[in-house]
């Protein structure tokens, strides 16, 4: 998982066809709508891939 | 993880300064030492700093390399990179400081800034929606959704918004308006026209951080019931476009454009539509027109595009910087926060575009309220080449000169328009001594006259008529009574013009008599220009006490009018002179003197 | 440019590219300007056939088209040089001493503003502000852009364009 876009597991359904309420909270934070440590981790790799340092989140 | 993040000034300033060579020389020894995969290189958005530009700014150390040739890079990747030693000789070192600065802590210019409008500028990837994402992205949208429209409006009231580009009207009254006009078919336009001279605010958010456009946008759509956004930007700005229409194709795949965005019932699509070189359509109704197909010119308002805008329907325009504030109010606690900074009436930050006869050319935004002073000295540096500060022009051809006496005038939008400036779309030109205010009342004007779409008489007619004076002032044939006819047609032309166009394009010429009188009068009896601008109205001499003999203007004098003997005083030749002025650029010892016309005649008498 | 030359061009103007270029567009009235737009990055300029042909195509009377092409800058009704020189006339280039840069040019290449050097090699132009401010006077050549100009750098910099 590389993108935002991209699905942390089966479970994700958002697409431009199908969307989520919760997206972008879900990008930032993590899925919302299912607990799932390896799913959080997945999101924050994006993150931490580029974050240039500990403010660069800034919600 | 990488281990440090370069990020390359990609915008037009840097660009036009080399980066790109730059960018090409570290990418090659980053490839030289196999350690590419290691760091990131973002080619991205403008710190502001053009002046000392190119720009490379390396993070998490925040260092702050300027003035960078391809040269340099070696170094940087060999001592920086490989071995964590900062490169001294690339930091920046101002004027009066012994060591050089790092970042943001130590650089003056950036001491008295306060980053909304730029908060992502040349720290995100700009073609990144991940990253803008990162960086609260989008959550100021998703929150709207959730509202109601008017609570919408209702926020951005509160903090007390007002118009970007010009005019300074409450942006949340102006989406009420147009939330409360009656009819399905609604539209957001972005006016992206930045045409006033000297200013680059605009350009720079847009190609720094296009996505809080898009959510600007998106926000005031779902505030006012509209479904289809236009961008309407310069052609002049390639880039710009480039980014926005990247940040428009991944905001589509993300599922933030288009049709029951995310889940609600709400869909949203935005065109953009290149301008086509016409100063006018900056003008709402004008761009209007333009938009549709048409020659860009204004037409007489009411009704207002809220209720008959884009192809009749209601419309709400917002500039580029308004849009940019907008996530920032609308996301939670925002508009309390915004409130926070600024004056009683001119809340938040403004950005300027700083440009003339100033030290640190480049954009700031400072909190509203900051003084002329604070600007000009603080974040600006002073006056290029330690001349005296003569005025700095606010508003572009719209606004007016704001002269020394009033350096401590705070910037906001009523002082402003007390003292007869604008805050316009923020362009700050600084002048010194050697600007002449009579020859640039004459720039604005010709400039206003030229771009008069022709539609009303007394833009079209009275506009040619000033500038003939002005001319004539410039050519050492004015009368005096010509600046009571000056007067007197600048308010005609302010009363009765049907655009924003016409209705301020008297205002440079107003203020310039108002603060600059002396000079009008200087150049119409005496027939002289101090500044040595108006060539038939001054001469250039050398002062034989000062000139050491160098001879670099002798060289640099195009008609060989400069003659003497090494390190003896030169003179200069009057009847071959042609007052080009290379002369008085060269001379390192203010040995050049400007005076009137026929002076000569009287020391040799 | 001679009568003569502008005729020899008119001449060869193709113009059955036209229809494929605003294809998308043919039905679209409000996208008049970005289909000139688009037919003048074709010829570089926009010749009378090829405006006459696209009236006939979006059914749009030439007067109106012409009206639409002559209001705004960006559209020439004449060929243009290979390079385009454009000077920023902005208020920033203006006080740093744009008007002697575009002098210098005129006198070097023989032209005036808006005119084009019998060898189509160079057209002049002016600009209302390229937005380089701090490295004013700028100029444009093609994309490129000059800054931080004097007027004896002018002569080795069009040099480099042949």
């Amino acid at each position: 998982m590389e993108k935002f876009i991209d699905h942390c597991c089966e479970k994700c359904t958002h697409t431009k066809e199908t969307p989520c309420k919760d997206f972008i909270r879900c990008c930032v934070e993590g899925p919302i709508c299912h607990e799932d440590p390896a799913c959080v981790a997945k999101r924050k790799a994006i993150i931490e891939k580029v974050a240039i340092n500990d403010q660069f989140v800034i919600c | 993880m990488y281990e440090k993040h370069l990020m390359i000034c990609g915008a037009t300033g840097c660009l036009s300064s080399g980066s790109q060579a730059v960018e090409e020389a570290l990418i090659k020894e980053l490839k030289k030492h196999k350690i590419k995969d290691k760091f990131r290189l973002v080619m991205g958005g403008c710190p502001g700093f053009c002046e000392v530009g190119p720009i490379i700014v390396v993070y998490p150390d925040e260092v702050f390399y300027c003035r960078l040739k391809p040269k340099h890079m070696a170094e940087v990747v060999e001592k920086h990179l490989l071995e964590g030693e900062i490169v001294e000789h690339l930091l920046y070192k101002g004027p009066d400081t012994e060591a050089p600065a790092r970042f943001f802590d130590t650089i003056p210019f950036y001491a008295k800034q306060k980053f909304n409008v730029l908060r992502n500028s040349g720290i995100i990837d700009p073609e990144s929606i991940d990253e803008y994402i990162m960086r609260g992205g989008y959550r100021a949208f998703s929150r709207a959704l959730a509202m109601e429209p008017a609570e919408i409006c209702e926020e951005v009231k509160s903090a007390g918004l007002r118009g970007r580009g010009g005019a300074g009207f409450s942006t949340g009254l102006k989406w009420e308006f147009t939330l409360n006009a009656s009819g399905q078919k609604k539209y957001v336009v972005c006016n992206a026209d930045e045409g006033d001279p000297g200013a680059f605010m605009d350009r720079s958010i847009l190609e720094g951080d296009p996505h809080a456009i898009l959510e600007g946008m998106l926000i005031c759509a779902r505030a006012t019931g509209a479904n289809e956004g236009y961008v309407y930007c310069r052609a002049e700005y390639p880039l710009a476009i480039k980014r926005l229409k990247i940040a428009i194709d991944k905001a589509e795949e993300y599922g933030l454009l288009g049709e029951k965005i995310l889940g609600y019932d709400f869909n949203f699509k935005i065109n953009i539509k290149e301008g086509a070189g016409a100063f006018v359509c900056g003008e709402e109704t004008a761009l209007l027109a333009s938009i549709e197909g048409k020659r860009g010119m204004p037409r007489p308002r009411p009704p207002f595009p809220a209720q008959s805008g884009l192809f009749g329907k209601p419309t709400t325009i917002n500039n580029v910087e308004t849009l940019a504030n907008i996530p920032l109010i609308v996301k939670e606690g925002g508009a309390a926060e915004f409130a926070s900074v600024g004056t009683e009436g001119s809340k938040g930050t403004k950005v300027f575009a700083l440009a003339g006869k100033i030290r640190n050319t480049g954009l700031c935004e400072v909190p509203m309220g900051i003084t002329v002073r604070e600007i000009i000295y603080d974040v600006g540096g002073g006056i290029k080449g330690g001349r005296k500060f003569k005025a700095v022009q606010a508003g572009g051809p719209s606004g007016g000169c704001i002269p020394a006496e009033q350096l401590d005038l705070p910037i906001d939008y009523d002082s402003l328009n007390k003292a007869g400036a604008i805050m316009g779309s923020g362009g700050l030109v600084v002048m010194d001594e050697r600007t002449c205010m009579v020859d640039l009342a004459r720039y604005f004007l010709s400039f206003t006259q030229k771009e008069s779409c022709g539609k009303c008489t007394p833009c079209r007619e009275g506009t040619k008529r000033m500038l003939e004076i002005l001319n004539r002032i410039t050519e050492g044939e004015g009368k005096l009574k010509d600046l009571d006819v000056l007067d007197s047609m600048a308010y005609s032309i302010k009363d009765s013009s049907l655009c924003g166009l016409g209705q301020t394009c008297p205002n440079p010429v107003l203020s310039t008599i108002r603060y600059f009188r002396n000079e009008y009068e200087e150049h119409i009896t005496d027939k002289f220009c101090r500044a040595g601008v108006c060539k038939p109205l001054f001469n250039y001499r050398i002062d034989a006490d000062k000139c050491t003999g160098c001879t670099v203007c002798a060289k640099a004098c195009p008609v060989n009018a400069i003659s003497g003997e090494k390190k003896k005083p030169h003179e200069i030749n009057l009847d071959l002179c042609t007052n080009c002025g290379n002369c008085i650029e060269k001379c390192r010892f203010d040995s050049i003197i400007i005076e009137p016309v026929g002076r000569e005649a009287d020391v040799s008498n | 440019m001679s009568r003569e030359t502008e005729a020899v061009m008119t001449e060869q103007i193709d113009i059955t590219a036209i229809e494929e270029i605003i294809e998308p567009y043919i039905k679209k009235k409000e996208m008049v300007i970005p289909v000139l737009q688009k037919v003048q990055e074709h010829f570089g300029y926009l010749p009378r056939p090829a405006i006459e042909e696209v009236s006939r195509l979006m059914r749009i009377p030439l007067s109106r088209l012409y009206g639409v092409a002559t209001f705004y800058a960006q559209f020439k009704m004449k060929p243009r040089g290979k390079y385009i020189i454009r000077v920023c006339k902005g208020t920033a280039c203006h006080i740093q001493g744009s008007p002697k840069i575009a002098e210098r040019i005129e006198e070097t290449l023989g032209i005036q503003s808006g005119e084009t050097t019998d060898d189509l090699r160079f057209t002049l132009e002016e600009v209302a502000c390229i937005g380089a401010c701090a490295l004013a006077p700028v100029i444009m050549i093609n994309d490129d852009p000059h800054g931080r100009l004097t007027p004896d750098k002018i002569k080795s910099i069009l040099d480099s364009y042949k």
